[in-house]
């Protein structure tokens, strides 16, 4: 395994936000690791502890716990985000590849490259290499959280890139609005004008 | 000898604390620790002799 990476370069992105993703990728980023993954799976056995520690305190003091925002089952969706963010991170890095030499002797695909994952260049090879190696940590990470929260019954399996789709439903008079889950790796990688 | 199942109980309580103390411990080390997405290199080194 090399050092280029899209998923610690998404992470940072997303603690500036303030959604609970953006409050997770912060407690990620504070967490004390030196791989992303593992500091993701030391943010989910924090949360986890913070959570045992609640409820006894709970049972003991007849006071119920506080409701927490940040679950450790929000970690599922959380890897998820990162793995999705880290397609559309390649897809720019592929798509500064793929811009037409003005022949004034600059290439920004390069740090472009660079910036969004460590890698040497924007060519395509390379950045689908970075991308799968990406997918095999947090899949494997996936698989692993899965396995210690067994008491959940809707688990899924961590797609290289989930979206969602919006389906209209008419039956008769009614109509229905349903989101249902699409992988779309191909066009995720697609060009925007293609 | 046998023993009582009343003190028998209390054992048995402190072992499972005991154990689930050292379960999530282990499962603390492997979050620290583990390197996720790292090919199994003695499974590959197995079947590139069976390859051989």
């Amino acid at each position: 395994m090399n050092n280029s990476t899209f998923i610690s370069e998404v992470v940072t992105n997303m603690s500036a936000k303030t959604n609970r993703n953006g409050k997770i990728a912060q407690m990620v980023d504070s967490a004390d690791a030196p791989l992303t993954a593992n500091r993701i799976a030391i943010v989910w056995d924090q949360l986890s502890k913070k959570r045992k520690a609640a409820s006894k305190e709970a049972v003991v003091t007849g006071i119920p716990a506080k409701e927490m925002l940040e679950k450790p089952e929000h970690i599922l969706s959380f890897i998820q985000q990162v793995m999705n963010s880290s397609c559309w991170a390649a897809r720019r890095v592929i798509n500064s590849g793929k811009q037409t030499d003005l022949a004034n002797g600059l290439d920004f695909s390069q740090s472009v490259a660079e910036q969004a994952g460590n890698i040497e260049s924007a060519h395509i090879k390379d950045v689908e290499c970075t991308l799968m190696d990406d997918f095999q940590i947090l899949n494997e990470l996936h698989s692993w959280l899965c396995g210690q929260m067994n008491y959940m019954t809707d688990l899924t399996h961590c797609s290289c890139s989930l979206r969602k789709k919006k389906l209209l439903k008419v039956s008769g008079n009614t109509r229905t609005c349903v989101w249902i889950s699409t992988m779309c790796f191909q066009s995720s990688m697609r060009k925007p004008s293609s | 000898m046998c023993m009582d199942i009343n003190d028998v109980l209390p054992i048995l309580d402190e072992k499972a604390l005991e154990l689930a103390e050292q379960g999530d411990a282990k499962v603390t080390e492997h979050a620290a620790t583990h390197i996720f997405g790292a090919k199994d290199k003695t499974v590959t080194k197995i079947k590139v002799k069976k390859a051989a």
